[in-house]
């Protein structure tokens, strides 16, 4: 049985992959900073008869709970097949680069760049193990710089989102610098926007969270001939996913 | 005579940026983190005949101290004419995703992405009074999407993840700053100097700092006709 991680998966985006892949016979790690929140989860999960799921507390942006969080997954296996770095936060308000303040710059860059950096580290041996290690930054077209210069883009106008959106290009240039580190290896690493969806995080704006959840499933999933190093938005581009970074 | 801040001026490319603005006739205000420093570039600049220049005590991480920086400015000067962002440190090695030390990427995007950030957002009412307000951030090639995933890039190697991230960051910083001066006659850019000879390569760059500046230097006098929310090099626009 595969073995999967996703981080912040007591709701939204997360918590559906989790059901997903679930679905699809993994076993799944619900990764929750508060650990109660994941527990409900899981209770969620075993309600409609998904059993091969339970609660690991994390806190992306906290050293010594991602180090908890990796002693307590090396107890139960070891082999993690896919790491899916879905924790994020959205840079709260005010959005714009003028007006954004300092601290939410760092709130959001410790959680979106450098607490994807140090759960991956962390994880990076157990997942080394795997024939086929996954991994998948959950990120967003809003972290285009080509979309966010493009007049013609959809959301030009409404998605100038200072704090988040450069989060999220950094966090593409990680996963890059990932990707190149491991291309001689099994590893599959993407960056993949799941598209505008009505979470919390968007005031329930955007489409629905099984379709998005689905794309970033895709590519948990990917085969030995699947893509590594891209950035993949199928709401963007509905052929074959690929965007400009 | 027009006016212009440059951060990190006291060495490098920033030093030579400030000599070659001044020749051009602006005052100059040189940023330093440390004051010594400061002092010996200035003295450095007045020897070779140079007057039009004067220290600004500056670190970027440091809000209180970019405050400090702000109100003697205001002390001295109405108008700020140009704000070149070129503070900036490379990191310790080494640096690869799986290996770097998270302190390590934290104290890079502090100088590199958050000090730019900060020290705009103070300085910004200063350059709206400017009839031609100019920003540019200093970038590296090395922060390009389109050179970090292309193979046949000569710099693809060159895979220093907190410096690189970094780069990247302020370049998003660039393009969202520079939509909210749509229409306006603010020139906001990111400016790659090229691979120049400086400490923050152990001076294996391979162009001279005379020539980096250069770069700098004709992206901070841009005319009104100037592109703005781009990414430049020695060689024009080139690509995120």
């Amino acid at each position: 049985m595969k073995t999967v991680l996703i981080t912040g998966a007591n709701k939204g985006i997360g918590f559906e992959t989790a059901k997903q892949l679930l679905q699809k016979g993994f076993y799944v790690y619900i990764g929750s900073r508060n650990l109660e929140n994941g527990l409900q989860a899981v209770e969620k999960l075993k309600a409609i008869n998904l059993t091969n799921v339970e609660a690991i507390q994390i806190d992306v942006t906290d050293d010594n709970s991602v180090k908890n969080a990796r002693t307590e997954i090396g107890k139960k296996t070891d082999i993690l097949d896919v790491l899916i770095n879905n924790a994020g936060i959205n840079g709260g308000v005010p959005k714009t680069a003028l007006e954004a303040r300092t601290d939410q710059f760092l709130a959001a860059f410790n959680t979106n760049v450098f607490g994807v950096a140090r759960v991956t580290q962390a994880f990076i041996d157990l997942l080394k193990k795997s024939q086929e290690p996954r991994i998948v930054m959950v990120s967003s077209s809003v972290g285009s710089l080509t979309l966010q210069s493009d007049p013609n883009w959809l959301a030009y106008n409404f998605a100038k989102y200072a704090v988040y959106g450069s989060s999220k290009a950094a966090l593409n240039m990680f996963t890059i610098h990932l990707a190149y580190e491991l291309r001689d290896t099994a590893f599959k690493v993407n960056a993949v926007c799941p598209g505008y969806t009505k979470t919390d995080f968007t005031n329930h704006n955007g489409g629905e969270v099984e379709e998005a959840a689905k794309r970033i499933v895709k590519y948990a999933l990917l085969d030995k001939d699947g893509v590594s190093g891209k950035f993949i938005s199928e709401e963007t581009n509905p052929t074959t996913g690929e965007i400009a970074w | 005579m027009k006016t212009v801040l440059i951060t990190g001026a006291n060495k490098g490319i920033g030093f030579e940026t400030a000599k070659q603005l001044a020749q051009l006739g602006y005052f100059v205000y040189l940023g330093s983190r440390d004051k010594a420093r400061g002092l010996e570039a200035i003295t450095k600049l007045k020897d070779a005949g140079i007057s039009n220049v004067e220290l600004i005590e500056l670190d970027v991480t440091d809000i209180n101290s970019i405050k400090q920086a702000k109100q003697e400015l205001e002390t001295k000067i109405e108008v700020l004419d140009v704000l070149i962002n070129n503070a900036g440190i490379s990191g310790e090695r080494p640096q690869n995703a799986t290996g770097i030390e998270l302190e390590n990427i934290r104290k890079v995007f502090e100088t590199n992405f958050f000090g730019v950030i900060q020290t705009t957002q103070q300085f910004i009412d200063f350059l709206k009074k400017s009839d031609e307000p100019r920003i540019v951030n200093v970038s590296s090639e090395l922060g390009s999407f389109a050179i970090q995933s292309d193979p046949d890039s000569e710099f693809y190697d060159y895979k220093l993840t907190a410096y690189c991230s970094s780069k990247t960051a302020l370049n998003a910083f660039t393009v969202m700053l520079a939509y909210e001066f749509t229409n306006t006659n603010f020139k906001i850019n990111s400016v790659s100097p090229g691979y120049t000879a400086t400490d923050l390569n152990q001076y294996r760059g391979t162009q001279s700092v005379a020539q980096g500046a250069s770069v700098i230097v004709k992206y901070a006098t841009l005319n009104k006709n100037g592109g703005t929310g781009k990414f430049y090099n020695e060689g024009g626009e080139t690509a995120w």
